[in-house]
């Protein structure tokens, strides 16, 4: 099985851009948090993830993204998911996390939309 | 056991030791031999010089005699000589002086001489220079011819006296006067020596001769006392042992006899050389007393190696020989071989056992050491074992064998430490799974678990299933009645799995419940679970929640739809459809947040299926999803089977599309077929 997944981030400014690739599952997703736990040790003033190369994420991905969201609604900067793929877009549709996530088409739309 | 150590180590030393004796005692053995041997021959060589200067000494001496008995009558030879010279002369005077004739003076002169008595052997006479024996002392020899006399080197003895004077103004001649009749006591009889001088005045050689055969008498008489002497002192002589000196002469006969014991085979032939005994020692002289010459005494019973010395002493003309038996010359060297090699074998024997005492102790603990190894499995590992007796004595030893020891114990105390870690590993695993087997016991209690549930209700054909991944899971489904005509049904899916979904799965199964008691309408049941659950939620659980209440009267369907996959509509007639509209995102995400409340209506025969994403996200081997699509087409085929065999169709096909792939998610699907039946009264 080629990478599970990996999590990289990178920095535009104050803003902090994380890009995700392969599957977030039950056995990814503690890595996933942990990877975007390194990104909350020096805090951002807005954070976007990037879902691009995102092939698959089940509902423990899911329930990690709730726990981000839920941190920086807490810490007060903005969270904006950006490209997601028609299949993630689906789930998200499907479970209903449309509605509760700030979600943009393209990574600058989100750079904008948190820049304004 | 020839491979090992103990043996190796002992073959390793037998072979340096063995080799180190063996060279020693070749290269000492030649040395000694020689050293050995050397030593009687040159006692056997010595016997022989002595006895060869003791003969040659008493020789000497005898010579000497002689000289001096000879020296003694050759002046007595002279002085008599001069003598009658003195008076020849007188007569010559006479001549010169005229007084006489020539032939008067040598008349006087001739008859002086025949008239002279010079006493004892001696006689005197004159002699013409042509050897006739004109006047002689005595009467016998008067008128005999000198010139058929030869002296002792074969000369006429008239010319051998005219040489010599010549030469020295007198000669001395030595004859033999022996006559023909050989009567002993008479005149001529025997060797003479004698004297001339020249009367040339009277033309006559005046001479005196003696006899001197009893000089050489004198002489043969000594030899034969030395032989006495030496036949005495020579029967004690021993070399070595029974060895003896004995002298031949020239014409090999025995001069001095051999021992007893040799004397009647010495005559006999060596049987190698097929020579007589004395011929091959007379032979052996010419090589000098150097080398040893070896012969062989052919005895009745046995023949005897013999060694020889000889020597030939040429004035007497006598071989002596100093003879050993061989066996006697190699005897101490034998003997000194056997007693170095007997001591070799006890000290090679001793140093062999050494060796392997040596060998013992060196492999002696490894071996305990292995028996060490070999006994470990039957210890009982769980305890911990305080001294470990041999092996703690073979530490103390401080060798590489100690070391080996060491690293052993080192290894066993380990090997207890990790069991022990391992099985409270194993006792805590076996605990944790022993709960676990009772939380799924007691999850599965949760369920429903009767099917047909409503077999009295003809309106109702429900079946329902849950697979958990794990032990436990995060799924739920529930039934029930909420009165005569209303059936609530639910089907949820809790985030991630295991032990924290479970324990969320009971939460929200326990809160539908409730909520369903307060409320008549499923979105607000829904809101109510939301709020429960949403509140004091650090760790961000939510639960994919649909609850449906279908009233069995009309088949309408009533529901709320939190994030749950979108149920499957399964007419029973036309296409399966997706029913997709839903009333708001998972329960436990969001407080306050307001659920629409959603409505479909089936038609008789129509079923309604309800999956958590555990079957549309079922992977196989090649991590393909089952899909959304594969379940649409496999419920359009499945039409209408009964609740049942609708559940029983997707499991097998999932199944079947998982292969071996192990399961990753919690599988719930819920199946509700409505008829428009009557209750049978």
């Amino acid at each position: 099985m080629a990478e599970q997944l990996s999590v990289t981030h990178e920095r535009e400014g104050p803003i902090a851009v994380v890009h995700v690739r392969g599957r977030i599952d039950s056995a990814t997703s503690p890595e996933f948090e942990g990877q975007l736990g390194t990104v909350f040790a020096n805090p951002p003033d807005a954070l976007i993830i990037d879902l691009a190369e995102l092939d698959y994420m089940s509902s423990a991905g899911l329930r990690v993204l709730l726990i981000i969201a839920k941190r920086a609604k807490a810490e007060g900067y903005p969270l904006v998911l950006c490209n997601l793929a028609p299949g993630i877009r689906e789930v998200f549709d499907i479970s209903g996390f449309t509605a509760i996530f700030d979600i943009a088409s393209t990574r600058a739309e989100a750079l904008a939309r948190v820049r304004s | 056991m020839l491979r090992s150590l103990r043996f190796q180590l002992f073959a390793g030393l037998v072979v340096i030791l063995t080799t180190a004796a063996l060279t020693i005692t070749v290269s000492t053995r030649d040395q000694m031999r020689d050293a050995l041997i050397g030593a009687e021959t040159r006692a056997a060589r010595n016997v022989l010089s002595q006895i060869e200067m003791q003969v040659s000494n008493r020789y000497r001496e005898l010579l000497s005699e002689k000289l001096r008995i000879v020296s003694e009558r050759r002046s007595a030879l002279e002085h008599i000589g001069a003598v009658t010279v003195a008076a020849a002369e007188a007569h010559e005077t006479l001549v010169t002086d005229g007084i006489a004739g020539q032939e008067e003076a040598r008349a006087l002169t001739l008859d002086f001489l025949d008239g002279v008595a010079p006493g004892g052997s001696v006689q005197t006479f004159a002699m013409t220079r042509s050897g006739q024996v004109l006047a002689h002392s005595d009467d016998r020899q008067r008128g005999r011819d000198f010139s058929t006399q030869t002296d002792i080197k074969g000369r006429s003895l008239p010319a051998a006296v005219e040489e010599d004077i010549a030469l020295d103004g007198h000669a001395y001649i030595l004859f033999d006067d022996s006559d023909a009749d050989d009567t002993e006591g008479d005149a001529r009889d025997g060797r003479r020596f004698a004297h001339f001088r020249d009367v040339p005045a009277l033309d006559l050689y005046i001479g005196v001769s003696d006899r001197i055969d009893d000089v050489e008498r004198y002489v043969e008489t000594g030899v034969e006392a030395t032989i006495d002497m030496l036949s005495e002192t020579l029967a004690d002589v021993s070399v070595v042992d029974t060895g003896f000196v004995f002298i031949l002469n020239d014409a090999l006969e025995i001069v001095t006899p051999p021992a007893d014991w040799a004397a009647p085979m010495l005559n006999r032939q060596d049987p190698a050389s097929g020579i007589p005994i004395p011929e091959l020692l007379a032979a052996a002289a010419q090589d000098g007393d150097a080398t040893a010459t070896r012969y062989t005494l052919p005895g009745p019973e046995a023949s005897i190696d013999m060694e020889a010395y000889v020597s030939y002493f040429r004035p007497l003309g006598w071989y002596i020989v100093s003879t050993v038996p061989t066996a006697e010359i190699n005897r101490p060297a034998n003997a000194l071989i056997r007693q170095q090699s007997v001591i070799f074998a006890i000290v090679l024997g001793i140093a062999l056992l050494l060796a392997w005492l040596f060998a013992l102790t060196l492999t002696g603990p490894l071996q305990r050491l292995t028996q060490y190894a070999r006994r470990l499995p039957e210890q009982d590992f769980l305890h911990p074992s305080g001294a470990h007796g041999a092996l703690d004595r073979l530490v103390r030893t401080h060798s590489e064998v100690g070391a080996l020891a060491q690293t052993l114990r080192f290894m066993e105390d380990e090997l207890r430490d990790k069991i022990g870690v391992l099985l409270d590993a194993t006792r805590e695993k076996e605990r944790i799974e022993s709960e676990l087997n009772i939380a799924r016991d007691i999850q599965q209690g949760l369920l429903p678990k009767i099917f047909p549930p409503f077999p009295d209700n003809p309106r109702i054909d429900l079946h329902a299933s849950l697979t958990p991944a794990q032990h436990v899971g995060g799924d739920l489904f529930d039934f029930y009645f909420l009165d005569d005509h209303r059936l609530l049904f639910t089907v949820g899916d809790v985030a991630d799995k295991g032990v924290p979904s479970a324990l969320f799965m009971a939460i929200t199964k326990t809160l539908v419940k409730s909520a369903s008691g307060q409320e008549t309408d499923p979105a607000l049941m829904m809101r109510r679970v939301n709020e429960a659950l949403s509140t004091d939620n650090p760790r961000a659980m939510f639960v994919t929640l649909f609850v449906g209440i279908l009233d069995i009267r009309t088949g309408w369907i009533e529901y709320a739809n939190a994030g749950q996959n979108p149920p499957i509509l399964v007419p029973a007639s036309g296409d399966v459809s997706l029913v997709r509209p839903i009333s708001g995102p998972p329960a436990g995400v969001l407080e306050g947040v307001a659920y629409d409340c959603l409505n479909l209506r089936l038609m008789p025969g129509d079923t309604l299926m309800v999956y958590t994403d555990g079957v549309t996200e079922a992977m196989n081997a090649a991590n393909e999803e089952y899909g959304t699509d594969r379940l649409l087409a496999l419920s359009q085929s499945l039409r209408g089977h009964g609740a049942s065999g609708f559940v029983d169709g997707v499991l097998d096909d999932v199944r079947q599309h998982s292969g071996s792939a192990l399961q990753s998610d919690d599988l719930t699907l819920l199946c509700l077929r409505w008829h428009n039946f009557s209750p049978k009264k």
